[in-house]
């Protein structure tokens, strides 16, 4: 029976190991990426994406960003990003709209001049 | 409520949307609160290995509670959320290896083998390197609020969460069919139900989500994942019926007043959930009506269990006042055959025969007497668990048809023949305690003798596949069917009130105990009344 408690310790132990893996990783050094939809420009160099499925007639055009959690400003998880640029952010990658980057209920559409720069609503 | 949390407005906004919170605190928060209650309470009350092992399920699941909550809580910030779901799946895995050490445990009272550990072990140890290594998960999704996982990685947990249940609904089926002695069938099949079917409930909901769930997680089904954790109150009702029925975990009173908070806790927490003004005051009766039928039940509950307390006590004291009284009695029976024997023996003098016909009857008298003390000695040690065996290696053949030979005379003095049968060469050996085999075959053969009125005895041993077989069987009256099963109760006699026999009925219900307390078997067979009897004792043979 001791022994089963000295192997219950073991897998326990071996639990907050991973826990405060995490927590270093995650919380205190974030070392992870997000992935944002932000709103795509005229000026913008290459496609960008539609949402097919959403409930405006109309729905803005965005493209994707990706950037180290460490480095991302807080109005991209609040969606309030005007004019996000990834050109002042090492760790920032944008997708645009291609047939190897579209996903299910997503088009590619060319930005146009009465694009809004509002937030767009995401599913 | 949660405005003071709130980190991120856009996934505060985006989940009231998507489920409503109340509904996520209610699945999540009594849950975890009474898994919490429960395995401290059980833990606290015993001290062994499935004491402990609950109290790590209940432990892991209500931690995994919180994990799943604040998973939820994406407004709290894009780090707490894929901390809390980058660890979930260990501590899951967790839980369902402690459920099959704790189901191990509970059923056969040892520990798991030592391969069982190293391959639990081994199981839960990639998904532990993954998550150290942070490869579990691969981004966070801002647009959804979730966490985007490792569709290779994180599928492997469920497999090995299959594997758990699997092992355990096997290790159930296998204990139920050979139940040990210690745990009635019954309760085998209680226990690993429950378990099983809170590790399926638990599963099922997450794999459900994990098949439905595409990776890009643009569609939100990950509110199918709630009703998993509803399998937590069934696995306490399951355990909770064991405790109260089966006194599992040597628990006297618990029953009632852990099912009663229960209740209370769940329909407390659904003030979270009910928003208009007729509903709080219907969940407010409830509450109330629920706490005076729950003392009313806790009362009735506390009363029968000290009326039974107070009936063992009444039962131990009887037991130890006929071993007194059987001791007191014993001393001047034998001093009245002492004297009967110097009067037979002629030591005392010249004597006539019917003087020594007298003294021997007083012998017999005396010796029927000292039999029926004896048992009733041994009946009061079996009932106050004070009955030691001293077991040994012997040849079963040399001890039974040796005490065989020893009741020829009174077979041949009743009219009878006695056939001693071996039909074996060879030594047929078994471990066993011999003195009390000895007692058991013996009592046996009395019976048959004293209840046979003509005919004869047979005495029999002989291998019966991996067994040693001892049979007594007899040409007397038989036994109808409706008596057979009776046969080894206590004060059982079949009819041998009626055929003014002496004897206290305990005779066969002590051959019992003492047989299946030394690791054997013991029944009786008849053709029916008329047709005579046969009472056989198996033991497994024992190899040099």
């Amino acid at each position: 029976m001791k022994g089963t408690y000295i192997f219950l310790s073991l897998i326990v132990s071996m639990i907050l190991i991973a826990a405060l893996a995490s927590y270093v990783r995650y919380v205190h050094s974030k070392l992870f990426t997000i992935m944002a939809d932000v709103p795509c420009e005229i000026t913008e160099p290459g496609e960008c994406f539609r949402d097919d499925t959403a409930v405006d007639a109309s729905p803005a055009p965005y493209k994707k960003v990706y950037v180290r959690a460490a480095d991302a400003p807080v109005c991209l998880e609040e969606h309030t990003c005007a004019h996000f640029s990834c050109a002042t952010i090492a760790s920032c990658r944008v997708v645009f709209c291609s047939p190897d980057t579209l996903t299910e209920g997503e088009a590619c559409v060319t930005a146009s001049p009465t694009v809004s720069p509002e937030p767009i609503p995401t599913r | 409520m949660f405005s003071h949390f709130v980190a991120v407005q856009y996934c505060f906004t985006y989940l009231i949307d998507q489920i409503p919170v109340g509904l996520l605190l209610y699945s999540h928060v009594p849950t975890a609160i009474l898994a919490l209650l429960f395995g401290t309470y059980v833990a606290a009350k015993t001290h062994n290995l499935s004491g402990a092992m609950l109290f790590l399920i209940c432990t892991c699941f209500a931690l995994w509670c919180i994990l799943d909550l604040t998973s939820w809580f994406a407004f709290l910030g894009s780090p707490i959320l894929m901390l809390t779901w980058s660890i979930e799946d260990l501590v899951a895995l967790m839980m369902f290896f402690c459920s099959y050490i704790f189901l191990y445990s509970f059923v056969t009272g040892t520990d798991i083998p030592r391969w069982q550990q190293v391959a639990g072990l081994a199981l839960i140890m990639p998904t532990a390197v993954w998550t150290m290594l942070g490869m579990n998960l691969t981004l966070y999704d801002a647009n959804a609020c979730v966490a985007i996982e490792n569709d290779m990685i994180t599928q492997y947990p469920y497999v090995v969460e299959a594997i758990f249940i699997i092992a355990s609904l096997i290790f159930t089926v296998r204990q139920y069919l050979r139940p040990p002695e210690r745990m009635a069938p019954r309760a085998i099949a209680l226990a690993g139900s429950g378990v099983v079917l809170f590790l399926a409930f638990f599963f099922s909901s997450t794999l459900l989500v994990n098949i439905l769930a595409p990776s890009d997680s643009s569609s939100y089904v990950y509110n199918y994942e709630i009703y998993g954790l509803f399998g937590m109150p069934l696995f306490i009702a399951y355990f909770g019926y064991l405790i109260v029925r089966y006194k599992a975990f040597d628990l006297r009173i618990f029953g009632a007043q852990a099912l009663v908070l229960s209740l209370a806790a769940i329909v407390l927490s659904e003030f979270a959930f009910v928003t208009t003004t007729t509903n709080r005051i219907l969940v407010s009766v409830t509450l109330v009506l629920i706490a005076i039928v729950g003392r009313m039940l806790t009362r009735s509950v506390k009363e029968e269990i000290g009326q039974r307390k107070e009936i063992q006590r009444l039962s131990d004291e009887k037991s130890e006042f006929m071993t007194f009284a059987s001791h007191e009695i014993r001393n001047p029976i034998t001093a009245i055959r002492g004297y009967a024997s110097l009067i037979y023996d002629g030591t005392t003098g010249e004597t006539n025969a019917d003087t020594r016909l007298a003294a021997q009857k007083i012998l017999v008298r005396g010796d029927d007497v000292l039999s029926l003390i004896a048992e009733f000695l041994s009946k009061s040690k079996v009932e106050l668990g004070k009955t030691t065996y001293t077991i040994t290696t012997f040849d079963s053949t040399a001890t039974i048809l040796a005490l065989a030979e020893d009741f020829r005379p009174h077979a041949i003095a009743q009219g009878l023949t006695l056939e001693v049968r071996n039909d074996s060469p060879h030594q047929i050996l078994i471990t066993a305690d011999e003195t009390k085999l000895r007692e058991v075959v013996g009592n046996l053969i009395d019976n048959a003798i004293k209840y046979t009125k003509e005919g004869g005895v047979k005495v029999s041993v002989e291998r019966h596949a991996a067994s040693a077989r001892i049979m007594v069987s007899d040409t007397g009256p038989g036994i109808a069917p409706d008596v057979l099963p009776k046969l080894f109760h206590k004060f059982s006699r079949a009819d041998a009130q009626k055929a003014n026999l002496l004897g206290t009925g305990v005779g066969l219900y002590l051959g019992k105990t003492f047989i299946e307390g030394m690791g054997g078997h013991i029944w009786a067979e008849s053709d029916g009344p008329g047709k005579g009897s046969r009472f056989i004792i198996e033991f497994p043979l024992t190899s040099r």
